[in-house]
């Protein structure tokens, strides 16, 4: 057995394809890897740019411009991404600003690598594995021998596939250690750990797609029909079902209400908004000049500083500041009701919207997942941090931090009175004192998790493994060796 | 003569396993893609309809274009709501996007663009990797040089019959989806749009040209199919992967443009602070004349250096890429169908100019346009003007790199050993 297995091995590694091969591997994985390290490099020190630039913003504010402490929890780039760029969070995110073109054409990643040109390869070196035997001769020859079918095609797949892994695996060794020579990235153990979990996974693919052709191989007659029959096949792995498949599913599942969200954020909705509310703020004081007359009229000509001194000034029983107390309470009361029912009817969609779109993912992302390619990019991504549910974990964390922070404001203004409506003179008296704010540390997500989440979607890529391996040990032991 | 041998190319290829391999391809891909594709339009001008009237008269909310359904390109981004804030002097520009469809951004519009860019140029290319190596193999080539038949001729028959199989399936197809998708409730096409069809599946045939051109360049440079099988295949993904991202990244290396993020955090600190100094002051019923222009010169400056650099990082990437076919072919079908760079580009002046337009009306002591505010308008770009903005250009390369191929698989096979 192991003769055959070396007789493979050596078969390929012999023939000017290997050589192609073990050059295209290493110079696109190599280089793919040396520029998304650049690019990982850039997009950290914009990072750090921009959580310095806000954290001494934050520093300045005062007492008199209070109310732009906002927070700004930014995602640092995963170090992995530099394999598999995926999706990236912003919390800022200005699409107008933004460059559109490298979104147009595809990114040169270790995903990419392994899913078109890896894959690829695996198919040239298999699809006329057995066939080309056949048309070569050689295969009578071998079966003529005393080894039994099933071990002579479980010694091709074990040969072959370590003759394509061979060049993938010492170009991703090359790659990492360019990156730890790279003064800009500092992997952790887990990066390491995820690291090896992503070549393990682009193995797994790599062994599916010479499976495939060694199937394809088992089934066809001749190599130019494998060939043909095997890019076939490709192509609807890796370009047809995962790109239609979510949009199948989002028409079956429709999230209708993004529509109506953005109708009710829109400038001319809140206009309408303000409207209405006027509508029913004149209502009060409809009820006021006609309760109190002139002295209502009088009051509302005053500027807002009027209004306080005058007020402000009369005895506590007078007629003039118990009307204008309780005025002003019961238009602050009808507005904070209005903006109330206005944000529950936000939540409510919102939560709707949350509910159909989770429906609507659900089915896209499973949909998509007949494909093992496409299972191939959930586990890659989601090792690297960048998969779907990455970021639906780091969006929480910004979520659950960006309602400290309102906190913290809250309790501060509270404290320290600004709160309340106070003349400008008076703010500049108050001292602010900022050093407790929360700061936003992103904690990523434990490997282990992340490993959990993607394993069915593993499971997946070995039954297509072990589907294709019994289909080529299936076709080899009925093919006609003549 | 060459009828003969075109007639000879074209049944022997109608036959062929092949032919009927990529013609199910092309037939299941441009249908399906279709029919998903019209869907997603008529899913987003239904959204587009819902928001309408609700959208202030001084945002931007296009209508998805028609197009969209044979190549969406940008068009998510174009027709996404940009709102300029009128009350307030900056007259900041934000959007809001749809925040479901993260999962979509890990995978591919599959519109017919798509299918032709991506999957039919391989379809192409594998019609033709082996015509000369193949005939080589089954002894025939021999046959016919040895008859009186010129080798120009030969390979004249052979580009002309196997592109005629190659290209019939497809411009059948997009007929009659263009058809059906004519006929369909939700599209109305005006004669421009059957314009910018046409110029669209002549850019699209063009393309495939190439790939098929550059096939049989393959096969005639090489001694065995199996070999030109390898070259071919690392050729498409060189051309339509690795080149065009090249372009990119050499671009983003040769213009710098300032940090994104630092930029936009820097943008927003003004444009917050801004915001609520001027509601503050609404609110308290203090009048106070906003001088909207002088607001803050840094801030303006820093924010047009930064949209000078990131425009002149964006035209060199366009001009590296479009040396490619695959970036000539996405750029030209993107622009033909409304979705493409020059769309997105103008209509980024559009809002700027309407910016600043709207910077020099007549204000009241508050900061209010007094008066009746002028609504923002946008027609997207014709024909003509693609085709002059860099549309010819681009067909122009495409045709070079189609002629160059085809000149150099010409010479190559008269000079092919056929023994």
């Amino acid at each position: 057995m192991w003769t055959i297995i070396e007789k493979e091995f050596f078969d390929d590694l012999l023939n000017q394809r290997f050589l192609a091969g073990i050059l295209v591997s290493v110079v696109l994985t190599v280089g793919a890897i040396a520029l998304q390290t650049s690019e990982y490099a850039k997009q950290l020190e914009e990072y750090r740019e921009s959580s310095a630039t806000h954290e001494n913003f934050l520093d300045s504010i005062g007492p008199e411009n209070f109310f732009l402490l906002t927070p700004l929890p930014l995602i640092p780039p995963e170090p992995l991404s530099l394999l598999a760029n995926g999706l990236r969070i912003e919390y800022l995110s200005n699409d107008f600003d933004e460059n559109f073109l490298p979104g147009l054409f595809p990114v040169m990643d270790l995903v990419f690598i392994v899913s078109i040109i890896m894959s690829l390869l695996a198919l040239l070196f298999s699809h006329d594995s057995i066939c080309g035997e056949k048309e070569r001769g050689t295969l009578r020859l071998i079966v003529s021998n005393s080894v039994p079918r099933s071990r002579l095609i479980l010694c091709k797949w074990l040969g072959g596939t370590a003759s394509i892994m061979l060049p993938f695996l010492i170009s991703c060794l090359l790659g990492l250690i360019y990156i730890s020579i790279s003064p800009s990235l500092q992997l952790h153990l887990t990066d390491l750990a995820a690291f090896v979990l992503v070549v393990i996974a682009s193995l797994s693919l790599i062994s599916l797609f010479y499976l495939l052709g060694l199937m394809v191989s088992a089934m066809t007659v001749n190599s130019s029909t494998s060939a043909l029959t095997c890019i076939f096949l490709w192509v609807l792995i890796v370009f047809v079902v995962p790109n239609l498949g979510p949009y199948l599913a989002a028409q079956v599942a429709p999230v209708e209400s993004i529509a109506m969200l953005n109708q009710l954020r829109s400038q001319g909705q809140q206009e309408k908004d303000r409207q209405e509310l006027q509508k029913r703020l004149d209502q009060i004081s409809d009820k006021y000049e006609t309760e109190y007359g002139q002295m209502f009229t009088e009051y509302q000509t005053w500027t807002y500083e009027e209004k306080m001194a005058r007020s402000g000034m009369q005895a506590p029983e007078s007629p003039l500041r118990s009307m204008g107390l309780k005025y002003r309470k019961e238009i602050r009361d009808r507005r904070d009701e209005f903006y109330q029912a206005q944000r529950d009817k936000l939540e409510m969609l919102a939560a709707q919207i949350k509910i159909e779109s989770q429906k609507q993912s659900w089915l896209a992302r499973n949909l998509a997942a007949v494909s093992p390619f496409t299972d191939y990019l959930y586990l890659a991504t989601e090792f690297a941090g960048t998969g779907v549910q990455g970021r639906e974990y780091a969006s929480r964390q910004i979520e659950s931090f960006v309602k400290v922070f309102v906190d913290y404001v809250q309790t501060l203004l509270k404290r320290s009175g600004l709160g309340e409506s106070v003349g400008l003179d008076q703010l500049k008296n108050l001292k602010l004192d900022l050093s407790g704010r929360p700061r936003f540390e992103y904690k990523p997500q434990p490997l282990a998790e992340r490993v959990e989440l993607v394993l069915p979607y593993w499971a997946v890529i070995l039954l297509f493994n072990v589907l294709f391996f019994v289909g080529a040990f299936v076709g080899f032991l009925r093919y006609d060796v003549r | 003569m060459l009828t003969t041998l075109m007639k000879k190319e074209i049944q022997h290829n109608l036959y062929g396993f092949k032919f009927q391999v990529i013609m199910l391809l092309t037939l299941l891909l441009v249908f399906s893609s279709v029919y998903v594709m019209y869907n997603d339009y008529s899913q987003r001008t239904r959204a587009y309809e819902i928001q309408l009237p609700d959208i202030a008269n001084t945002s931007s909310l296009l209508k998805p274009s028609p197009l969209a359904i044979f190549d969406r390109g940008l068009d998510m981004e174009l027709c996404s709501l940009y709102e300029t804030h009128r009350d307030f002097g900056i007259l900041s520009i934000s959007n809001q996007k749809d925040f479901s469809s993260e999962l979509f951004r890990l995978f591919n519009t599959p519109d017919l663009f798509y299918v032709t860019w991506i999957i039919l140029s391989l379809g192409a290319l594998l019609f033709s990797f082996n015509l000369v190596t193949a005939e080589k193999e089954d002894g025939t080539l021999r046959q016919m040089l040895a008859s009186s038949v010129a080798r120009s001729k030969l390979v004249a028959g052979k580009w002309t019959g196997g592109l005629i199989c190659l290209v019939l399936p497809f411009t059948l197809a997009f007929m009659v989806s263009v058809t059906a998708v004519s006929l369909a409730p939700d599209v109305q096409f005006g004669v421009q749009d059957y314009l910018r069809l046409a110029l669209f599946l002549i850019a699209s045939l063009l393309y495939l040209g190439f790939f098929f051109s550059l096939g049989l360049l393959v096969s005639a440079a090489s001694r065995s199919s199996a070999a030109a099988l390898s070259i071919s295949l690392l050729l498409w993904v060189t051309l339509v992967f690795v080149l065009p991202g090249l372009g990119n990244i050499a671009a983003g290396k040769l213009v710098a443009v300032p940090s994104y993020n630092r930029y936009v955090v820097q943008v927003r600190q003004a444009e917050m602070a801004e915001r609520r100094a001027s509601s503050e002051y609404e609110s308290s019923g203090k009048k106070k004349d906003f001088n909207l222009r002088e607001h803050d010169p840094e801030r303006d400056a820093q924010v047009s250096d930064y949209r000078v650099r990131l425009a002149r990082l964006i035209s060199l990437s366009r001009d590296l890429i479009r040396l490619t076919p695959a970036g000539a072919y996405a750029f030209l079908a993107g622009d033909l169908s409304n979705t493409g760079v020059q769309e997105m580009l103008n209509l980024q002046r559009s809002i700027l100019a309407y910016r600043d337009f709207s910077l020099g009306l007549p204000r009241t002591p508050s900061g209010r346009v007094s008066g009746e505010y002028p609504a923002f308008t946008y027609q997207r770009l014709s024909p003509g003007h693609v085709l002059v903005n860099g549309g010819l250009l681009n067909f122009a390369l495409l045709l070079l790199q189609t002629t160059v191929v085809f000149a150099a698989s010409y010479v190559l096979f008269l000079r092919y050993d056929a023994r």
